[in-house]
């Protein structure tokens, strides 16, 4: 299964991506650690300040590891289809089952190697700076369990989409729609309901470990529990500066979300992988099969969206105007209609 | 041998492919011509793995190259395109290549370097598009492939240098029973190196015969009566008019020869002799006119 060529191959694709994601990561992490533990000693040195807090946000970094896992994945697979490469990739004597594992593979040990190297070093930096003094590491290994997998599973994802999606810049932006796909829809739903005199219930208890219904949309959504780590310390006793640290980590059951994605994304990944359809490259999808349903979706989320926008713009504030969420559901419905017939159309290609 | 059996393609709802059947054999140079968008290029990228067919299989020594791609260690494709590995140095592709083929000769891809002179220390996108061409097809034979697909592999090349690599190509095949099929629309060249034409229409195999039988199928003749062509001999169906000036007919007459030759002769021509023939001259007669190039 394991070739050395794809490798190589996979290492001169996305090289790039492999050095955003340790640079990146270096930069949000222990370099921004190295920092903070800085000019807190500063802060402690000239003003002998006790009152030192620190916090960490998931918010930090998830938005841009969702970008660098999304080109990751972009780069390895849609690349090759937007510059007619896979006429050399397809030629060679692999399975095309091993090709895309070699591309999975190749992406997993980076992303993993990236954020363990970088929390370490995270690790170390609170161990001997001063900010061993108000926080504890070990938050550090909370936050990997959770942006581990996660991250694994937003590049499966990524990929998977790459697999259906007939160029990079398709699987880029389809990789996004998608991923956040169920928190925008149930807004979308939400909307159309309210309209119709049914509040979707977003507090409704789902589950006794999810507070509500709106938390399970957000747990669906890949990168949203990233979204919701945090850990901050702040002082107790400004006399003998004793501090209480507090970590937000989500439920360690939000794991089964990367569990469950990973599971559909990655045995479908190599299913269409094996099955695709290298003449239709360029375009926005691979397959002709999934055009009618996908294209039926697009005009129903976009009759939504713009159903919700427009609602509002024509009703008053506590009386929204179910007119005018028709009106502008049926312009977002003709315009997505017409946009999405000419750009199915399109070739995207690079110097053939 | 590679073999193509009855495979059919559709794309964009068009059949480019229909029960397509063609056998190569080893030690074979085959020249595959036909108009633009007959379906040249989706036959050599079928035949390469990289397209699958809707219908029937490729198989390369009785071996399925969609199902077992391993076997296309022995076979290697060169597209038309000379963009797919211009952001590697050659170093990056010897290493790359030595990677992929088992059998890739390091020593013999740099005595071909020296020998067509291309740069060994340069970035591939640096080369121009001919030196891009030969490095490629240079590649291609360094894997030490028993078959090699060719896509338009002269594109680009000055005259120079593509009579040295038709040379090389003749040297490969005399050497190591390798077979190579060539699409091309360089006649001249099928003409020069091939032994067997296969002759594309319409995503159908038109015809596959080796180029002297091609010949000799044929006649170009050129004929003046004494008014217009006789009806008799316009009607025939062998018979195509080639050019018409005034009443001087260029005609090719395909099979039938000598039965075709006294009819018109039974027509009392003012005028009537042989031409010589090219590949040209069947490529048009039997594959359409000028006028319909698309």
């Amino acid at each position: 299964m394991f070739h050395k060529a794809l490798w190589m191959r996979n290492q001169k694709l996305a090289a790039p991506a492999v050095w955003a994601v340790y640079l990146s990561l270096f930069f949000f992490l222990p370099f921004s650690f190295f920092g903070r533990a800085q000019s807190l000693q500063t802060q402690a040195e000239k003003f002998n300040d006790t009152q030192l807090n620190f916090a960490f946000h998931g918010v930090e970094i998830a938005l841009f590891l969702t970008l660098i896992l999304v080109g990751f994945a972009s780069l390895l697979l849609g690349q090759e289809r937007t510059t007619h490469s896979t006429d050399l990739t397809f030629s060679l004597p692999f399975k095309r089952k091993d090709i895309f594992l070699s591309k999975w593979m190749f992406g997993v040990v980076h992303i993993t190697t990236g954020l363990l190297i970088n929390l370490l070093l995270c690790m170390l930096i609170i161990r001997f700076t001063i900010l061993h003094e108000i926080a504890d590491a070990s938050f550090l290994l909370h936050f990997m369990a959770l942006v581990i997998p996660f991250s694994i599973a937003i590049f499966t994802f990524s990929l998977f989409i790459g697999t259906i999606a007939g160029s990079i810049v398709s699987q880029f932006i389809l990789s996004f729609i998608f991923l956040f796909f169920p928190i925008g829809f149930f807004s979308l739903v939400g909307t159309f309901l309210m309209y119709h005199g049914l509040e979707l219930d977003m507090m409704y208890d789902v589950n006794g470990r999810f507070n509500s219904f709106g938390d399970f949309i957000s747990i669906a959504t890949l990168p949203v529990p990233i979204f919701e780590f945090a850990y901050y310390t702040d002082v107790v006793n400004e006399i003998d500066g004793s501090v209480m640290d507090y970590t937000r980590m989500p439920d360690y059951l939000v794991l089964l979300s990367p569990l469950l994605y990973f599971a559909v994304t990655f045995p479908l990944g190599i299913w269409f992988f094996s099955r695709t359809k290298n003449e239709n490259n360029g375009r926005l999808l691979v397959f002709e099969k999934g055009k009618g349903f996908f294209s039926v979706g697009v005009v129903v989320c976009f009759a939504l969206a713009f159903g919700m926008a427009g609602g509002g713009i024509f009703g008053s504030y506590d009386q929204p105007s179910l007119l005018g969420y028709y009106f502008s559901a049926a312009i977002g419905a003709v315009l997505s209609y017409f946009v999405l017939r000419k750009i199915m159309n399109i070739r995207l290609g690079l110097s053939k | 041998m590679l073999k193509m059996i009855n495979v059919s393609k559709t794309i964009d709802g068009r059949q480019v492919l229909e029960h397509v059947n063609v056998t190569l054999e080893p030690g074979m140079i085959a020249g595959l011509v036909g108009r633009n968008g007959v379906g040249k290029s989706t036959l050599l990228r079928t035949l390469a793995g990289i397209l699958d067919p809707d219908e029937g299989e490729v198989t390369f020594n009785e071996i399925n190259i969609h199902q077992e791609p391993a076997i296309k260690q022995k076979l290697t494709y060169v597209p038309d395109s000379t963009e797919i590995l211009k952001t590697y140095n050659v170093k990056e592709i010897v290493k790359l290549y030595d990677a992929i083929y088992e059998d890739f000769d390091v020593m013999y891809f740099y005595s071909l370097m020296d020998r067509f002179k291309l740069p060994k220390n340069r970035k591939l996108r640096t080369y121009s598009k001919g030196m891009k061409a030969l490095f490629l097809m240079i590649l291609s034979f360094s894997t030490k492939a028993d078959f090699i697909i060719l896509d338009e592999p002269t594109n680009g090349l000055d005259p120079i240098v593509k009579r040295n690599i038709l040379q090389f190509i003749i040297e490969e095949v005399s050497e190591r029973q390798l077979s190579v099929l060539i699409s091309t629309h360089h006649l001249e060249e099928v003409e020069k190196i091939a032994d067997v034409l296969i002759m594309m229409k319409d995503g159908q195999i038109e015809s596959t015969t080796s180029i002297e039988d091609a010949k000799s199928s044929f006649r170009k003749v050129q004929a003046v009566y004494k008014h217009a062509l006789p009806e008799k001999i316009a009607n025939l169906n062998n018979v195509t008019i080639l050019s018409q000036t005034g009443r001087v007919y260029t005609l090719m007459i395909k099979g039938n020869i000598q039965e075709t030759m006294e009819k018109m002769q039974q027509e009392q021509p003012l005028l009537l002799e042989e031409l010589p023939m090219t590949l040209e001259d069947i490529f048009i007669s039997s594959l359409g006119g000028e006028s319909h190039v698309s």
